[in-house]
């Protein structure tokens, strides 16, 4: 076996890799009836399990000193009932809130403050498979742990919940994610592309109906948000990995699911598709010339390159710090010296 | 052989003792991005690593070969049958050598036992920067350094920021864990002060953050070995009395916080103590060699203020004077603050321009 030179062992990173392991849980949004077993092998339209849920909830906070409650508490509405109304205002000018929904009604009353809580009428929620996989595990009555095989695109970091959706690629790499690239047809899509989503551009994915973003990176400052977004690199304005766009080009309109808490883009495999891109068990490697990094440095933060030249000894860094250095070739053709902590070997 | 281990959030520290041709190693590797959570399938690949860096065999049909010890920072490591002794947190490590340990990691603060992993104020951490920043940037630096824990800062401004960060995080700790900062003596471990270039910056970010408001003594662990030492002393006294003393924190001198403008009388018993006049708001050094032993008198010039003697021993930087005040105020004006900032780093030499008395 040969030695490692402990300076220039570096973290190794995956970005894209085929696992025969992929685990996805698929739940349902309260507890119902889960229909299927262990070791059952599901197809995407399988249901799974089903629930009776209402499918819309609001809620609206009102002074009673202003408005006045127009519907007792559990009663059941059709749309366009009205719920409540304002004192004191000309007949012509009435002010109403109108139930958005059929649905039913429960009221809380505290001194001065009254909440309508309204629900649609509990309708059949199926949960559907989405993919073909194996069942590996259920949770009685709520979820469904489902092992297949699979395309794993490993993230920096992710928002959000768990969606799945269709792959659709917009713009380019390197670029950040426009406003006029975002349109209705996206609906439903798990959207990737650009080297940067502002807030505006999340905004509108969400109004849209996207179910996700994938791009490089985000401003840290917009991370709190009810909508899903996987960074491919880290935060800032970093381009999309080379690798992982050329890959997921390729899986145009495939379904995938994204996983913002393991910080995975997980593509089922289909037939034919098992050109195994690697496995992922080592976690560190030495750096060698000739291998591929990548740099986490600005201002080549998340490029890649081709290592030409490792030094033997470390040197004093433009901050003080000490660190052996590495010569890279970037993919721009341009040459650039880093420091080896600052580079990951790419696989 | 025993193989005393610390997986950090960045790397793993490991030293290896009763090697086949004697004596002990000690080394540091980095461990993979976006892993602070560690399983056991990464200790086997520490270990496999552990035997291609130190070419002894350490692992032997899938099994270690050696007695193992394990410390960490989180509390979620499975029970493993591998080793022979259950795995301590960093907090448990550090509080069996009963001494004051402050250890800023890449991912927590641990001082003693207690632990920090409060998320970090981004306006706090821009308020110690000497030069104009967008939070926005300084949010992405810290983020990014979440998820690339090991990357080291390249640029003086990046070294700022990380030396920002450090301050910030170590004020919260001690609030949140109403950590008392009249503490007499503290050994500083973790890489942003075993890295910092300058060990001036050392002792500049533990006054800026601990405030202590008399005197301090401190000492810097270059080799971030103290929770492999704490590990060995919880489990294996003899292998604790081994580590060598080239691991052996550095003294770095004896920092005293004074209330006012004042006379400081030093004398280092060779005859006529030397005079100095200290003014209120500065920091000053004075370069008492390792080794060396002074009294220090100091009489205020305000009648509001005490006097007081204090026995000193040099280190490795001297003995610092903080004249800023407690708390320490930093100036609201932007420029004000980053002039201010500047000046305490020159007057201690924390930016290698140092202006020693």
């Amino acid at each position: 076996m040969k030695g490692y030179n402990v300076e220039l062992l570096r973290p190794i990173i995956k970005k894209v890799y085929f696992t025969k392991k992929a685990f996805l849980e698929r739940g349902l949004p309260q507890e119902g009836e889960i229909v299927c077993k262990v070791g059952d092998t599901v197809k995407p339209f399988d249901i799974l399990g089903s629930t009776f849920v209402s499918l819309d909830k609001r809620f609206y906070r009102l002074n009673t000193k202003e408005w006045s409650i127009k519907v007792a508490d559990g009663a059941s509405l059709n749309a366009g009932d009205i719920l409540a109304s304002k004192k004191n205002i000309l007949p012509f000018k009435k002010e109403v809130i109108r139930m958005p929904f059929s649905g039913s009604v429960s009221i809380l009353v505290d001194k001065d403050v009254g909440q309508i809580d309204i629900s649609s009428f509990p309708e059949r929620y199926n949960l559907i498979s989405g993919i073909n996989a194996k069942v590996n595990k259920l949770i009685e009555k709520t979820s469904v742990l489902l092992e297949t095989e699979a395309y794993v695109v490993k993230t920096a970091s992710g928002v959000g919940k768990e969606v799945i959706g269709e792959i659709k690629t917009v713009g380019n790499f390197d670029t950040p994610l426009l406003l006029s690239q975002l349109s209705s047809e996206l609906t439903g899509k798990i959207v990737i592309g650009g080297s940067f989503a502002s807030n505006e551009v999340i905004n509108k994915a969400q109004a849209l109906g996207v179910s996700a973003l994938v791009v490089g990176g985000i401003s840290p400052l917009t991370q709190r948000m009810n909508f899903t977004v996987l960074l491919t690199e880290g935060f800032g304005r970093i381009p999309i990995s080379k690798k992982v766009w050329d890959y997921l080009q390729t899986a145009q309109l495939k379904t995938a699911i994204a996983v913002p808490s393991r910080r995975q883009l997980i593509i089922p495999s289909e037939n034919g598709d098992d050109n195994n891109i690697g496995n992922c068990e080592q976690f560190v490697s030495e750096l060698r010339v000739g291998g591929c990094v990548q740099i986490f440095v600005w201002p080549n933060f998340g490029f890649y390159g081709e290592v030409l030249e490792t030094g033997t000894s470390p040197v004093k860094l433009p901050s003080g710090i000490e660190d052996v250095l590495v010569k890279v070739k970037l993919e721009t053709g341009e040459i650039v010296e880093v420091p080896v902590s600052n580079v990951g070997i790419l696989e | 052989m025993t193989i005393a281990l610390d997986f950090g959030s960045a790397c793993v520290k490991a030293v290896l003792f009763g090697l086949p041709r004697g004596g002990s190693r000690y080394f540091s590797f980095s461990l993979n991005f976006k892993t602070p959570i560690l399983s056991r399938a990464t200790l086997m690949s520490a270990l496999e690593i552990i035997g291609r860096i130190s070419g002894e065999k350490v692992l032997g049909s899938g099994k270690p070969l050696a007695k193992i010890y394990v410390c960490l920072g989180l509390p979620v490591y499975e029970d493993c049958d591998l080793l022979q002794a259950p795995v301590l947190l960093t907090g448990q490590a550090l509080s069996s050598l009963e001494i004051n340990v402050l250890d800023v990691g890449s991912q927590f603060v641990h001082f003693n036992d207690r632990v920090g992993i409060n998320p970090i104020d981004v306006s706090a951490v821009v308020n110690w920067l000497p030069f104009k920043a967008e939070v926005s940037d300084i949010a992405s630096y810290i983020e990014n350094k979440k998820i690339y824990s090991s990357i080291l800062p390249v640029s003086p401004r990046d070294l700022y920021i990380e030396q920002a960060i450090a301050r910030v995080r170590v004020r919260d700790i001690l609030k949140a864990q109403q950590v008392y900062s009249d503490i007499g003596e503290l050994y500083l471990t973790g890489a942003v002060f075993s890295k910092a270039p300058y060990l001036e910056q050392a002792i500049l970010m533990v006054l800026d953050s601990l405030q202590p408001p008399d005197m301090i003594k401190l000492w810097l662990d270059r080799n971030q070995i103290l929770p492999v030492a704490g590990l060995l002393k919880y489990y294996s006294t003899q292998d604790y009395l081994a580590l060598g003393d080239e691991l052996t924190p550095i003294f770095l001198g004896t920092a005293i916080s004074l209330v006012d403008s004042c006379e400081v009388k030093i004398d280092l018993g060779m005859g006529e103590s030397q005079s100095i006049t200290l003014t209120s708001g500065d920091l000053y050094i004075f370069p008492l060699k390792s080794g060396e032993q002074a009294s220090v008198r100091v009489e205020y010039k305000s009648s509001k203020s005490k006097g007081k003697t204090y026995e000193v021993i040099g280190g490795e930087v001297g003995v610092v004077f903080d004249l800023r005040g407690r708390p320490l105020i930093i100036p609201e004006s932007v420029s004000l603050r980053q002039e201010r900032l500047r000046l305490w780093d020159n007057q201690i030499g924390a930016s290698g321009q140092i202006e020693r008395i």
